[in-house]
Order: C-alpha cells, then sequence, then structure tokens
C-alpha cells in the first residue's frame, strides 16, 4: 500500500451565524455541525460550536467542541462511528466513553480513523443530567 | 350442548393465543435473566481495570500512532514487553492485543512473531525441515525470518488513593516505539484514566 | 451453669437429651472430630484419618457440607491422591461458589442469616472463614500443579483473586450495614466486652498487623510463579507485588519480584542450565476453635438469673518458627507467608462483636426460659431447661483443621536431579526435580514429614548443541555459524529467536 504524506484540512466546520438547529439540537450547534450528531433524547444545555476535521498521514482526524451552556455538570456519553465513501460503518465502532463537562467548560473530544477508506464520520452521543 | 363447549374452547385458543403479544425473539430463557450487552458499552461496576479502560486505551494509542505517519512503507513491528506496575491482576498482553489487531486491521504496518509466540514458529519450522516429512520444495526456508524494525513496549502503572468512602484509581498506560537498530524512541505517548467510586 | 453443672445433671438426664436435641448430628463438636481424625493419622495413616472423618460423618448430607469435604480433600491430598482430593475439594468449592453468588446477588439474605441463631450458632449452615475460602481455590491449584495440569491450576488461581475481590465487597457491605445498626440501637458494642475472655489473643499486635482475615500472601506469591512460569510476566508482577504487600519484609517474597524482570528476559533463560524450584513448607496443622464457657447475668422477671454462654477461643501458638532449607552444601531462607493461627484469630477477632452480640440476645432467650419453666413446671422442668441450655450453648468450634498452620517458601536454583531437602534437622528423601520451573510442596504433619508430587512446567534449553541436522541444506549452516559467532547460541531455537529481535 502506497503511502501517501499530506494534510488535507477537509471542512472547517464552524458556518458562521447558521443556528439552524436540528431538532433535539439547541441553538449555538450550527447545521453542519448537527448534521453529523446523533443525539439520543435531550441535549441538556450541551452545544457543539465547532468541528474540526483533517486528513493527516492517510487517515481522519476529527476534534469536536462540546460546550455547556449552563451551571450545572453534565456528563456526556459518546462515542465516533467511521464511515466510507459509500457511507457504510468502517471497523467495529468505537467503544462509548463517559465525561463529566462542567458547568460552562468547553471540552475537545478527539478521534482518529483507524482505517484510510473512513471518509465521514458520525458523533453519537446523549447527555445525561446529575 | 356440543356447539357451545366448541365455541367455548374456540374462545380460551383465542384468548390464550392473545395473551402472547408480539413476536418472539429468538432465544432460550431458563427462569434467571441473562442479557447479552453491548461489549462497546462503559462499564462501571467497580473501580479495578476494566473493559472499557481496555478499549480506550487501545483506540488511543492506535489513533496516535496512525496519526503520526509513522509507518510509511509498511515497516514491520513487533511486541516487546508490557510491564504491569500496578497491584491489580490486569492481563496486559491483552491490551497490546487490541492495539496489534487495530493495526494489522489498519493495514499500515506488518507484526511479526513477538518472544512469546516465537517457540510456536520455531516449532513449525523445525517441523517442516527436519521431520523428513515434506517436498523439500514446499518446506519454509530456515534463516529467513523478516526482522522487525520497530519493537513495541509497554507499562501500566497506577496510583491507588482510598478512604473509607472515596477511592480514587488513576491509570496510566505508556506506549513506547523503539527503532530496533538505532535505539532510538520514535513515538511515545500516554492515556491517563481516572476513576473514582464513592461508597 | 457451668461444666459442673452440667456433670451432675447430665447422666439422670441423658435419656432427655436426645429429645432435645432432636438428633442433631449438626450439634457435634468439630473439635472433637478433628482430634480423632488427627490422632488416626497422626504416624501417615491417612487412610485411617480418612475412615475416622467418615464414621463421624455418617449420612449422605453430611457427606455433602463443605467443613466434611474440605478436610477430606486436605486428608486426600495428604495421602497424595491428587484426583479424589481434587474431587472433593471441588465439591466443597460448589458450596463455596453458591455463596459468592448469594454476596453478589443477593447480600442481604447472607446477613440476615446471621441473626437466625437463637439457640446455637452450631446450628448455623457452615459457610467456611473467609480465608477458607480462599484456600479452597488456591488448594486446587496446587492439586493441578502436582498433577502438571497447568491451564487448569491458572483458572483456579484467577478464581482466587475474583473470590478474594467478592469476599472484600461483602465484608465491606457487612459492616456499613453493621454500623448502621448499631446506629439505629444507640451502639452498645463498646459495653459488650465479656469478663474473663481471653481479649489477649485477639489484640496481638501480630493479629493486628494483618491487612484482614481473608487473604494470604502465599496464594498470590503462587499464582506470581505460575504466571511466570507459563511466560506471562505482565501478571506474574501484581501476584509478587501482592504478596509482599501482604507479608511485608519477607525477603524471599522481596526477591520474587526484583527479580521477575531478569529471570524472564530470553537472554537469560537462555543461558539457564538450573530448574527454578519453589519450595512450600508446610507446618502443623490449623488450629482450633475451642468452646469455653461463661457466666452473664441476665434480667428476668423473677429478678437474675446466670446463664452459661459459650464463646470460641484459639490459642496462640506455641511451635518453633523454621528458618532454612537445607539442599546439598546450599542453604536458602525460609520465609513465613502465612501463619492460620494468626488468621484464624484475626478472623475471630472481627466476628467477636457481633457474636456477643447475638449471645447476650440468647442468653436472655434462654433466661426467660428457665425462669418460666422453673414456675410452671417446678423443679424438674428448670432442670430440663438448664439441660437444654447448656447442650445446645455451645460455641461453633467448626474450623478447617487440617490446613497447615504455617506455610514458608524458598525459591532455590537447582540443577536437574534427586536432591536431599533438610528442614530443621528433618530429612526430606530423595526429591527428583526436573524443567524449567518446579514446585516441591513438602509438609510436617505431627511426627512425620511428607513430600508432595513435584510440579515441573517447562522445559530447560538443552545442555550441549546438537550436531547440525544432515537434513538443513547448505543456508541454514551459514546462519549457525554465524549466530555461533555472535551469541553461542546452541540450538535451533535460539537463533531464530536472535534473528526476530
Amino acid at each position: 500500500m502506497k503511502l501517501r504524506n499530506f494534510l488535507l484540512p477537509l471542512v472547517l466546520a464552524a458556518m458562521a451565524g447558521t443556528a439552524m438547529a436540528q431538532s433535539g439540537v439547541p441553538t449555538g450547534t450550527p447545521a453542519a455541525v448537527a448534521a453529523k450528531i446523533q443525539l439520543r433524547g435531550d441535549a441538556n444545555d450541551i452545544v457543539i460550536p465547532e468541528i474540526r476535521i483533517v486528513r493527516r498521514n492517510d487517515v481522519m482526524v476529527v476534534q469536536a467542541d462540546m460546550k455547556s451552556t449552563t451551571d450545572s455538570n453534565r456528563t456526556v456519553f459518546y462515542r465516533f462511528r467511521w464511515l466510507d465513501s459509500s457511507g457504510s460503518q468502517v471497523g467495529d465502532g468505537e467503544s462509548w466513553k463517559q465525561m463529566t463537562v462542567l458547568g460552562h467548560q468547553i471540552l475537545t473530544v478527539k478521534s482518529v480513523a483507524l482505517h484510510s477508506s473512513a471518509v465521514d464520520f458520525r458523533i453519537e452521543m446523549n447527555v445525561e443530567t446529575q | 350442548m356440543p356447539k357451545l363447549s366448541l365455541i367455548l374452547a374456540l374462545l380460551a385458543s383465542v384468548a390464550l393465543s392473545a395473551c402472547a403479544t408480539g413476536v418472539q425473539s429468538p432465544v432460550v430463557r431458563f427462569d434467571r435473566q441473562v442479557n447479552y450487552g453491548d461489549a462497546k458499552a462503559v462499564e462501571l461496576v467497580t473501580n479495578e481495570f476494566g473493559s472499557s479502560d481496555l478499549q480506550m486505551i487501545a483506540e488511543k494509542m492506535v489513533g496516535s500512532l496512525l496519526e503520526t505517519g509513522i509507518f510509511q512503507g509498511r515497516p514491520t513491528v513487533t511486541i516487546s514487553t508490557v510491564k504491569n506496575k500496578t497491584s491489580e491482576y490486569i492481563d496486559t498482553t491483552n491490551v497490546m492485543n487490541s492495539i496489534q489487531t487495530a493495526l494489522v486491521k489498519s493495514g499500515k504496518v506488518r507484526f511479526t512473531r513477538s518472544i512469546n509466540e516465537m517457540q510456536a514458529g520455531v516449532d513449525e519450522l523445525q517441523r517442516q525441515n527436519q521431520s523428513g516429512l515434506y517436498k523439500s520444495k514446499t518446506t519454509a526456508k530456515v534463516g529467513q525470518m523478516t526482522a522487525a524494525k520497530y519493537s513495541m513496549e509497554g507499562e501500566l502503572t497506577s496510583i491507588v488513593k482510598q478512604n473509607s468512602s472515596t477511592k480514587d484509581v488513576f491509570y496510566k498506560f505508556t506506549l513506547k516505539l523503539f527503532d530496533v537498530e538505532e535505539g532510538t524512541i520514535e513515538w511515545q505517548d500516554e492515556k491517563e484514566i481516572r476513576k473514582t467510586s464513592k461508597r | 451453669m457451668g461444666p459442673s453443672m452440667r456433670n451432675r445433671y447430665f447422666s439422670p438426664l441423658a435419656l432427655l437429651a436426645p429429645l432435645i436435641l432432636g438428633g442433631c448430628v449438626a450439634m457435634q463438636s468439630h473439635n472433637e472430630t478433628a482430634t480423632m481424625v488427627k490422632a488416626s493419622g497422626a504416624a501417615g495413616d491417612f487412610k485411617a484419618a480418612i475412615a475416622q472423618l467418615d464414621q463421624r460423618n455418617p449420612s449422605a448430607d453430611n457427606k455433602k457440607e463443605l467443613l466434611y469435604n474440605m478436610e477430606r480433600g486436605e486428608l486426600l491430598r495428604l495421602d497424595r491422591q491428587y484426583g479424589q482430593s481434587t474431587e472433593a475439594f471441588l465439591a466443597a468449592d460448589a458450596k463455596v461458589t453458591a455463596w459468592e453468588e448469594a454476596a453478589k446477588t443477593d447480600p442481604q439474605r447472607l446477613l440476615g442469616m446471621v441473626g437466625a441463631s437463637l439457640i446455637s450458632e452450631r446450628l448455623k449452615e457452615y459457610e467456611g472463614q473467609d480465608y477458607e475460602k480462599v484456600w479452597l481455590t488456591t488448594r486446587l491449584a496446587m492439586n493441578r500443579i502436582g498433577v502438571s495440569d497447568f491451564d487448569k491450576a491458572r483458572v483456579d488461581v484467577k478464581r482466587t483473586h475474583e473470590r478474594e475481590a467478592i469476599i472484600a465487597e461483602f465484608r465491606s457491605k457487612e459492616t456499613s450495614e453493621a454500623e448502621a445498626e448499631a446506629k439505629a440501637k444507640g451502639a452498645q458494642t463498646t459495653n459488650t466486652e465479656l469478663n474473663g475472655y481471653p481479649v489477649e489473643t485477639l489484640n496481638d499486635p501480630e493479629v493486628l498487623s494483618l491487612k484482614n482475615g481473608y487473604q494470604n500472601a502465599l496464594s498470590h506469591y503462587l499464582a506470581g510463579f505460575l504466571y511466570e512460569a507459563l511466560n506471562e510476566s505482565g501478571l506474574a508482577a501484581p501476584g509478587y507485588r501482592k504478596a509482599i504487600e501482604l507479608r511485608p519484609g519477607v525477603g524471599v517474597l522481596e526477591d520474587g519480584l526484583s527479580g521477575l524482570d531478569d529471570r524472564t528476559s530470553l537472554t537469560w533463560k537462555r543461558k539457564q542450565r538450573q530448574t527454578d524450584v519453589l519450595f512450600l513448607v508446610e507446618y502443623g496443622t490449623a488450629p482450633a476453635r475451642v468452646p469455653k464457657a461463661f457466666t452473664i447475668p441476665v434480667p428476668v422477671r423473677s429478678g437474675i438469673r446466670t446463664v452459661s454462654i459459650s464463646y470460641p477461643t484459639i490459642d496462640p501458638s506455641t511451635s518453633p518458627q523454621l528458618s532454612s532449607l537445607i539442599v546439598g552444601d546450599k542453604t536458602f531462607p525460609l520465609g513465613n507467608v502465612v501463619d492460620l493461627n494468626l488468621m484464624a484469630r484475626r478472623v475471630l477477632k472481627d466476628e467477636m462483636p457481633g457474636m456477643v452480640l447475638r449471645g447476650m440476645t440468647r442468653a436472655i432467650a434462654k433466661g426467660v426460659l428457665q425462669d418460666e419453666l422453673s414456675k410452671n413446671a417446678g423443679m424438674f422442668g428448670s432442670l430440663i431447661g438448664s439441660v437444654a441450655s447448656v447442650v445446645t450453648e455451645q460455641a461453633d468450634d467448626r474450623i478447617w483443621r487440617m490446613l497447615p498452620e504455617r506455610v514458608y517458601v524458598a525459591r532455590a536454583h537447582l540443577p536437574p536431579g534427586e536432591h536431599k531437602v533438610m528442614v530443621n534437622g528433618r530429612e526430606f528423601g530423595p526429591i527428583k526435580i526436573d524443567g524449567q520451573y518446579a514446585v516441591v510442596p513438602l509438609r510436617f504433619y505431627e511426627s512425620v514429614a511428607l513430600v508432595g508430587e513435584v510440579g515441573s512446567i517447562g522445559k530447560l534449553p538443552e545442555q550441549e548443541p546438537p550436531p547440525p541436522p544432515a537434513a538443513a541444506p547448505v543456508k541454514s549452516k551459514a546462519v549457525s555459524v554465524k549466530s555461533t559467532k555472535k551469541t553461542q547460541a546452541s540450538t535451533k531455537k535460539p537463533e531464530a529467536s536472535t534473528k526476530s529481535k
């Protein structure tokens, strides 16, 4: 397998001001970002203002910011799902992760696709109030 | 009168079948509830080292390795040791297995037999070459194994703090990739995990 | 109601006793059984000892019991009948597994059983001391090692860790439960000390220095050794580490961990021409729980009555410590890794507060009963009451007695072959040692010195380089020349490994 060593920033998803929230995702999450999020249930004041996608050394690297818009703490469960060009899932799926977001905190979650065939992704998540 | 009993019987059977609502799942069950769960779910049973920790470590390490692009030209790698410096019985080779599986599946690297896997390979070579059972053209030649360019060494440590109501465990997994010939560390990363339980 | 009273009234009322007891074998003293069994096996005739044990446990139900199977398994092990011993241990283990299930899923049920001993503690089903549950899987592992079944031994070792975790979880639940109950009832635990009870045996600094009453360093050291022998140093390390935590300051244990990296390195293994031998020297038999009667004044309607209440006591051991093991002209230090006398006293100490409270409750109930009987049925009724009370008031003396009292370990590198081993002036007949690793169980039992089956794991690298195989092509010869120059490797095996490195 040939290895291409290039940096290819694909999309910088922070599309200015399009605050057209998807159902379940509160205002503050841009529509382009919301399309990548599979939220179960209520977002409970967690918004995702930005997702950064880059192709580095032939694999996709994604970072997403999770921002709390409330005073109290939230527990976020999330995982990344990687999709190939036909929209099929790549690999077995990641393990679920648990993360505590303190009030008004912004946390960045990151994941790397474990195969070069991944060209798209979804973030599965749900938010628990504590 | 026989007609009436027939009707009653029919009614009864209808009533009975109506009890079974919905479709039945293809399972055989005894009275105790056993279910398959999500193998990737967050495991929070105790704060000992668990399945989620293993998976998170492997994901982070593999992601980090692939991202750096150190594996150009599909180099060969072998797994050396994984030291367990905790006082928990954690099968650290299992963590390495997960890392190896993901790396092999990525197609970007080739693994050679590790020290522990060597004996089986040597035995097979000896069987082919010394038993006199095989056509000489088909036997694998001795001395043709490819050596690893890199070797991978890992270490798991923990810090445990406990009082009567709270137990805090901090795990740190460190993985290093050495260039065997030059003896240099070509890549290194670590994964930290904190787990706290309250009584 | 002292023992003298019991003697005086017992014979005329002997006919009544069975009625009161209802022919209950459960009331039988295990201390007596164990003493008889020990006497039968003192000279090394364990078949007689097993016959004695069977005679004391005649019914089919008796033979399913935990304690019977533990004692029987140990006697069979002493008699080197490993297959049958394992069977008996597995029967006992099924009971402990049932306990584990309950502890995991329904701890309330087990906690509730504690209160169900109004007549006598002996009527409770014996669920085993915590350290005995741990010993059981350790013993199973040792039996498996003796018959070279290392895969199953590994399973038993792993079960030992899991069992310890369950016990720890359950006991912490029990403690918090007891604390909550004590709080609810206005905490009376400080006033429940017994007059005349040998408290110093329980408050011995050595007893208090134990981390808990169930973990022993032997199980963990053995786990470390087995994992090391099976090439799993990542699991061996915590085994050795836990052993040190449980028994700090024992040199043999510390060497186990500090030398682990060297011993498991490939270079060392290839050079090694001697067997890594683990000697397990077991001494004596586990301590007895001896029931002792104490009288307590109990308030009843007609005033104060004294009622006899029985509590178990454990005498500290007086036997000498072993110090070293001699093989040929070499002396190896023995590290004491388990002392069951200390552990048994620790368990007793931990359960004493609960036992005292239950005893008090029982005393009051019995005092009231005697009072009622003497009032309503006169002197004769009072007598029946007293006798029933004395006969049923026997402390629970059940405890696994055939286990060794103390276990020492020594680790030595010895050339394969037959060796004579001396410990404290006693000789253990020629012991054949072979393989990369070996486990040698030795036991001082009463007056006999016994050698168990030696388990050997793995093979040592061959001594002499074999002649180059005739069938091997020229290429392989060239390689062997090269590698001999570099590393003086002898066999084909290491050559290939060198390549991979």
